[in-house]
């Protein structure tokens, strides 16, 4: 991708990635870092739009920006005040220093591996293969993981149902 | 009749643009010039547009909703009320910005914006006319749902951040129906999207006037439920119940004043203009109509329909009485939900017969039609009467008061037409 | 001056780094949630990087499959 559009968009969704993500680190407020994560998801929304893949981008802004942050934000509402800052354990310099020997190695590995790289520009529309696929190819897994989902549903279900119907003679 | 591709030829308001970018491109400008230049012409029309409907429709609204009430509504500023809008928006603006004290101040800032930019980025892929898109992305459907999915999210920032004990109440409701009401949603242009085999509006409005057939009349059923779960995601009566006044204060926007609640304000508005461009662009033929897009220009007829829609909902709130949120979260979950998954299930076997077998369009979609139609009625009564809301309750006692003694006579329950009239025992 | 693979590698990894301190360090429960989220997203790019950038089986599955339109 050489034209200047691209290398543009992907600096300025880079930064703001990268940045709302040490946001989520630093912030004060547990909810700011909320709101910085959901920043960050949408930045990768944007990057995903600039490797074409433009399913996955639409569908992580579904889930990840509309769902899973108004799950993590329910969690924090429902919970006690006690709980609401964003502080770092004691094991906050040891944690630094694995996540950046941690990053580094996986940086240095990929840049240093020769990637047999086929560039054979975008893909046009990915919804259509995608759908293939997962009917498919990858019919199983795509079974296993909704069998899955739904034993997770069931569950929640159960967890919260009230114990009424043992009362009741 | 046929202008096409000359400037002045407003059927396709692109013609008119595209001359403008030729005359740019041969003044020599670089070659991202017209790029950018159509985008900035088509959001900034689009920006013009929503404004003004808004404008127009809080003064159309509120004489409608008044003549349905039996009285006049706003008709002292200007002619005929003509200018109430503008004193509306004026009033806003001119109000103080007041942030409470122990508010979250940059969320509290925030909130509106989120919540107003959703509702505008919506009009960037609804096909206004003919190839008058701004954005015709490959996955348009899917965009429109993620898009609404992020409307969730604005809203529990703006309760959050009020720290108002009923403004979180009322944003948690408000959470709670939304995300219930995005899965029909999701179903219900699932259906649409299994007829049109694709995902791009563009391309749902070219197959309904390929086949000549609107698919309103193909998938009524995904229509009812899009129209419900539109009338939830907007927060419009008779689904408002996160901001009615009489429930919960205003719900989550109770701290905000000024053009704060301007933009939660005009928020809505758009979001009714959005919701009814998609059920227009999707299930009402967008800018076709049966070939009067030949001589009336396509965006007119849109905006005709859009209208329409539009005043559908605007019927609906003057005339039928709030739901609670118990009842609109059962009505979701037990109701629509099973008749939305009935309906995917039943589209995606009837485009499969219709493709395996070869059936020629004419044949089949009068047939699928029908099949919908019957499918329609039958469920939407038949679940209705299973769930047990369709029996017939028994009237509770009535006191009737005599007129000569002056004392309460207790009647036992009449199965017949209530007995009006004075006391008689 | 392009963009390659390796931006979005280095991207990815940044992300995970930043993923795993949340995750490891933070005292409240929800934070060790949003950490490992973020991880889940920088492994959800890079491998969108490499099905963009690099020769995959899917794409020849793709090119040879004969009844996908």
């Amino acid at each position: 991708m050489e034209d200047a559009g691209s290398i543009a968009a992907f600096w300025v969704l880079a930064v703001i990635t990268v940045g709302s993500a040490l946001m989520v680190a630093a912030a004060r407020n547990l909810i700011h870092a909320v709101v910085a994560l959901i920043v960050s998801f949408l930045g990768v929304a944007g990057l995903y739009v600039t490797l074409s893949a433009d399913f996955l981008a639409v569908t992580q802004v579904l889930i990840y920006a509309g769902a899973v942050s108004v799950l993590i934000l329910f969690a924090i509402v429902l919970t006690p005040t006690a709980a609401r800052d964003n502080a770092d354990s004691f094991l906050r310099l040891p944690a630094l220093l694995l996540a950046v020997v941690v990053a580094f190695t996986i940086g240095l590995a990929a840049l240093e591996t020769d990637w047999r790289i086929a560039d054979r520009g975008g893909f046009e529309e990915t919804a259509s293969a995608i759908g293939e696929a997962l009917l498919d190819k990858y019919v199983l897994p795509f079974e296993i993981a909704s069998v899955l989902l739904l034993a997770a549903m069931i569950g929640a279900i159960v967890l919260v149902r009230p114990e009424s119907a043992s009362v009741e003679e | 009749m046929r202008l096409l591709a000359e400037w002045y030829d407003f059927r396709d308001l692109g013609n008119t643009i595209g001359a403008l970018l030729d005359r740019i491109r041969d003044w020599g400008a670089p070659d991202w010039v017209p790029y950018v230049a159509s985008g900035v012409i088509g959001a900034v029309a689009i920006l013009l547009w929503t404004v003004l409907s808004v404008l127009a429709f809080i003064w159309i609204e509120r004489r409608v909703v008044a003549l349905m009430q039996n009285r006049i509504g706003p008709n002292r500023v200007g002619p005929n009320g003509l200018l109430q809008p503008v004193a509306d928006a004026l009033k806003l603006l001119l109000k103080e910005a007041i942030t409470t004290r122990d508010a979250d101040r940059i969320l509290f800032w925030a909130a509106p914006v989120l919540i107003f930019i959703p509702t505008m980025v919506i009009f960037a892929v609804i096909p206004f006319g003919r190839g008058m898109v701004l954005a015709d992305l490959n996955v348009g459907v899917l965009f429109l749902i993620a898009i609404g999915s992020t409307n969730t999210l604005a809203v529990f920032l703006a309760g959050w951040s009020s720290n108002n004990k009923y403004a979180l109440l009322g944003a948690m409701r408000t959470v709670a129906m939304l995300i219930s009401y995005e899965i029909i949603q999701v179903l219900a242009l699932l259906g649409v999207v299994l007829f049109a085999g694709s995902m791009r509006l563009g391309d749902i409005v070219d197959w309904q006037r390929d086949m000549d057939v609107w698919l309103l009349f193909i998938q009524p059923l995904a229509l009812l439920a899009y129209i419900i779960s539109g009338a939830v995601e907007i927060n419009r009566s008779p689904m408002d119940i996160s901001e009615a006044e009489s429930e919960i204060v205003a719900g989550y926007h109770t701290e905000y004043g000024g053009i704060k609640f301007g933009f939660f304000y005009q928020a809505e508005y758009l979001a009714g203009f959005g919701i009814a461009a998609i059920i227009t662009s999707l299930y009402l033929g967008g800018w076709t109509a049966w070939g009067l897009e030949e001589w009336v220009p396509g965006w007119l007829i849109f905006l005709g329909k859009l209208y329409l829609v539009f005043f559908l909902y605007i019927w609906s709130r003057g005339t039928l009485p709030r739901l609670r949120i118990d009842q609109l979260m059962a009505f979701a979950w037990k109701y629509l939900l099973p008749l939305s998954l009935l309906n995917v299930v039943v589209a995606g076997g009837e485009v499969l017969v219709w493709r395996e077998a070869d059936v020629p369009s004419e044949v089949a979609l009068p047939v699928i039609g029908a099949i919908n139609a019957v499918l329609a009625v039958a469920l939407v009564v038949g679940w209705a009467s299973t769930l047990g809301h369709l029996r017939r309750e028994r009237r509770p006692a009535r006191a009737i008061l005599t007129q000569e003694v002056g004392a309460i006579l207790y009647e036992k329950a009449a199965p017949g037409p209530l007995r009006r009239g004075s006391g008689q025992a | 001056m392009s963009v390659d693979l390796e931006h979005y590698l280095v991207v990815g990894a940044v992300l995970f780094g930043i993923g795993l301190y949340l995750a490891l360090a933070k005292r409240n429960f929800v934070g060790v949630l949003m950490g490992i989220e973020m991880m889940f997203n920088a492994a959800n790019l890079t491998f969108a990087a490499f099905s963009r950038f690099v020769e995959s089986e899917m794409r020849r599955w793709r090119d040879r499959c004969s009844w996908c339109s």
